[in-house]
């Protein structure tokens, strides 16, 4: 028995098993309702893709839309060059990732595993997009190790244009789902921008702790 | 935190004389108000949002002891433990047991303004471990060893020249010649220098926004990063929480989101959301071995049943102090405890006692910006109205303002003697304030004119000119 619940119990003024209270609890749990879905987050597909891009350039994030995975490698060995950045991504074993064809990019150095203080750039893989704030859902496991998403300078973030949906209601969906609501990895990182801070004179900077620039790569 | 709520009048006298404080709060000046004010312009759901997202913390508290009940299951299932504290001394001792089981020298911490109402780095600090902030502005009132000044923006006090001076003072192993004139210099350094503190710490504290029933789910938001790299690359990840930061559902929780970053910065979202559910699994490569939340009550289960109840909706996101003309005049730090502004002025009381803190409600001209802009609805100058009540019952304000404020009732509720009186002084006051037609000084009243001009009245009375526009046939 939690002693704290029965505190509240008292407090309240209500007693442990009044059915009435534990229906409208158990119904609230279970119907997996929505409350008010911004309107924004109710548009067409393509819609959707071009306000998630627009909302991610909004927050100093580059973004590009490839048509294949067959571009993706060709797309990061650009971003590299442009930026003036080592060749070499560390990644997890996400499949999506695994599927990405590296053989045209002979110069390129593909590391696997969790980050370390040493690498510079990560790659990793969004299971949706919240396009109303051009928020990328990122689920650690061996997929996706959560230090990929923080330690690196860089980190460039693939998501497939069909897991772009409107709100995050609808981006919770699209992970795994038992009877009570979503099955959760240890962390869900819901990352919308490089890392940055306002703490010194209200003046904003990018590049906190976290990665200090941040690519995101569409694909289909 | 030790208290100086009690000398709050002094606190605030020194607050308006200091220069370099006043410098800071200009800086401040008028930025969170147009950020917030912009992004609820971009969202037209935005007050109809705020709405139902109060309704979301009314039905949880309600129903509190049944939503803590399914969060403790599903915390225990993801394999997380469960630590409840009823006071801040208790919460202490569990966290430092935890350390201590783990053997810890090093912790880390995320920015939590709970830690900070347990005085949570003191009481480790005492134990001999080495706790080190990596918020950037936690950071650096830590070196300064002061509290902070606002909730969300801990430092907002300190000029980037005083940041300058803090790491040349602290970073003594980095060469004395470097430049660190603009704010990206700073913040560069800072990550530079917590870097391995996050790689070698023992342990990761953060505090929580949210806590998940449905999921037994932690939520925290954050800019910096420095949150996640807290929780991830420790061992072992303590979260600390109080009781009213429960809500149902990722549905619930995804409504508050909506309306939080909006409130406290102005942004749409904050960079990182993170929703953590207990320790790694056992695939996962990274990630905290153990998981515990240490869960508060420390008088909110009282604050429930009580006429307070209300400012347990509060989701912390400054809203009310970016907008209060008392806390833009004087800073965070002349409140003299953790939480600043109108809802400091309404929370601190029930933590300390009125007696400590009976000039914070009084620390406010009701104007009602506060209650205006909390997402949470709050009523925030009915909750001081409140306290003062309270205090004035319990014998409280000094025997002159009490003897004033009988006489004033006496005279305000005699119409006949309220316009005699008035039209007597009028003429009076307006001479007495010159050609400005502004009181630079009022016998009696220095604590208001010292800090602002107060107009003259005109030399008549409302009544009077009422009087005579009705005579003149004008009106
Ligand atoms: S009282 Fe309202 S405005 Fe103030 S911090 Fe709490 S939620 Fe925000």
């Amino acid at each position: 028995m939690n002693p704290f619940a029965s505190n509240i119990r008292r407090a309240l003024g209500v007693k442990a098993g009044d059915f009435e209270r534990l229906e409208m609890v158990r119904k609230h749990l279970d119907d997996h309702g929505r409350n008010l879905i911004p309107a924004c987050a109710l548009r067409c597909h393509q819609e959707l893709i071009d306000q998630f891009i627009q909302m991610l350039e909004n927050v100093e994030t580059t973004v590009a839309h490839v048509n294949d995975l067959v571009d993706v490698a060709s797309e990061i060995a650009r971003y590299q060059i442009v930026n003036d950045l080592p060749h070499v991504v560390k990644c997890g074993a996400d499949a999506l990732i695994a599927d990405i064809d590296w053989s045209e990019q002979s110069d390129l150095t593909i590391l696997s595993g969790p980050a370390t203080g040493a690498d510079a750039i990560s790659l990793t893989r969004a299971f949706a997009g919240a396009s109303e704030t051009g928020t990328l859902f990122v689920a650690s496991g061996p997929d996706n190790p959560v230090t990929l998403s923080f330690l690196p300078e860089t980190n460039i973030i693939l998501i497939r244009a069909r897991d772009i949906v409107g709100c995050y209601e609808d981006a919770w969906l699209k992970l795994p789902w038992g009877a009570r609501g979503p099955q959760m990895p240890r962390t869900v990182n819901l990352i919308s921008g490089p890392s940055r801070t306002a703490d010194i004179e209200q003046t904003l900077i990018t590049g906190a702790h976290g990665p200090r620039r941040l690519h995101v790569i569409i694909v289909g | 935190m030790k208290s100086t709520a009690r000398s709050f009048k002094e606190n605030a006298r020194q607050a308006l004389k200091n220069q370099r404080l006043q410098k800071s709060l200009k800086v401040m000046g008028r930025g969170f108000v147009e950020k917030r004010a912009k992004a609820r312009a971009a969202l037209p759901e935005f007050d109809a949002l705020c709405q139902q997202g109060q309704a979301i913390k009314t039905h949880t508290l309600e129903h509190l002891d049944l939503y803590l009940e399914v969060y403790e299951k599903q915390l225990a299932a993801s394999g997380g433990h469960l630590h409840l504290a009823q006071t801040a001394q208790q919460a202490c001792q569990q966290i430092l047991q935890i350390c201590r089981n783990s053997n810890a020298r090093l912790v880390t911490k995320g920015k939590s303004m709970v830690a900070e109402e347990i005085g949570l780095n003191e009481h480790l600090e005492e134990a001999g471990l080495r706790v080190v902030e990596t918020d950037l502005g936690e950071y650096i009132i830590q070196l300064r060893k002061e509290p902070p000044s606002h909730i969300v923006a801990p430092a907002v006090h300190v000029g980037a020249d005083q940041v300058e001076a803090d790491f040349r003072r602290v970073h003594q192993n980095l060469p004395p010649n470097r430049n660190l004139s603009d704010p990206a210099a700073l913040v560069f350094e800072a990550r530079n220098m917590l870097r391995h503190e996050f790689i070698n710490a023992d342990i990761g504290i953060t505090g929580a926004n949210f806590l998940v029933a449905q999921t037994g789910t932690s939520v925290i938001v954050t800019n910096e990063g420095n949150g996640d790299l807290t929780q991830s690359l420790a061992p072992v990840h303590i979260v600390i929480a109080s009781i009213d930061k429960l809500v149902p559902t990722l549905n619930d929780a995804s409504t508050l989101i909506r309306v939080l970053a909006r409130s406290a910065t102005g942004q749409s979202i904050t960079t990182y959301t993170t929703f953590s559910t207990g320790p790694r699994r056992p695939q996962d490569l990274d990630g905290p071995q153990q998981y515990h939340v240490v869960l508060l009550d420390n008088g909110r289960t009282e604050q429930l049943a009580g006429d307070f109840s209300d400012a347990l909706r509060c989701i912390r996101c400054g809203a009310c102090m970016n907008h209060c003309p008392v806390y833009q005049s004087i800073g965070g730090h002349a409140y003299g405890w953790v939480y600043p502004g109108p809802i400091g002025a309404v929370l601190n009381p029930s933590f300390l006692g009125l007696e400590e803190t009976a000039d914070l409600p009084n620390a406010s001209t009701l104007c009602g910006r506060c209650e205006e802009v909390c997402p949470m609805g709050i009523k925030l100058p009915d909750l001081m109205r409140k306290w003062r009540e309270k205090h004035h019952a319990a014998g409280g304000p000094p025997a002159m303002v009490r003897t004033s404020l009988t006489a004033w009732a006496f005279v305000a509720k005699r119409p006949w003697l309220y316009q005699l009186l008035t039209g007597m002084m009028m003429p009076l006051l307006a001479k007495f304030a010159g050609r400005k037609h502004h009181f630079r000084w009022l016998p009696l009243a220095s604590g208001w004119t010292t800090s602002r001009d107060l107009p003259a009245p005109s030399g008549k009375t409302f009544m009077s000119l009422l009087k005579k526009h009705q005579r003149e046939g004008r009106l």
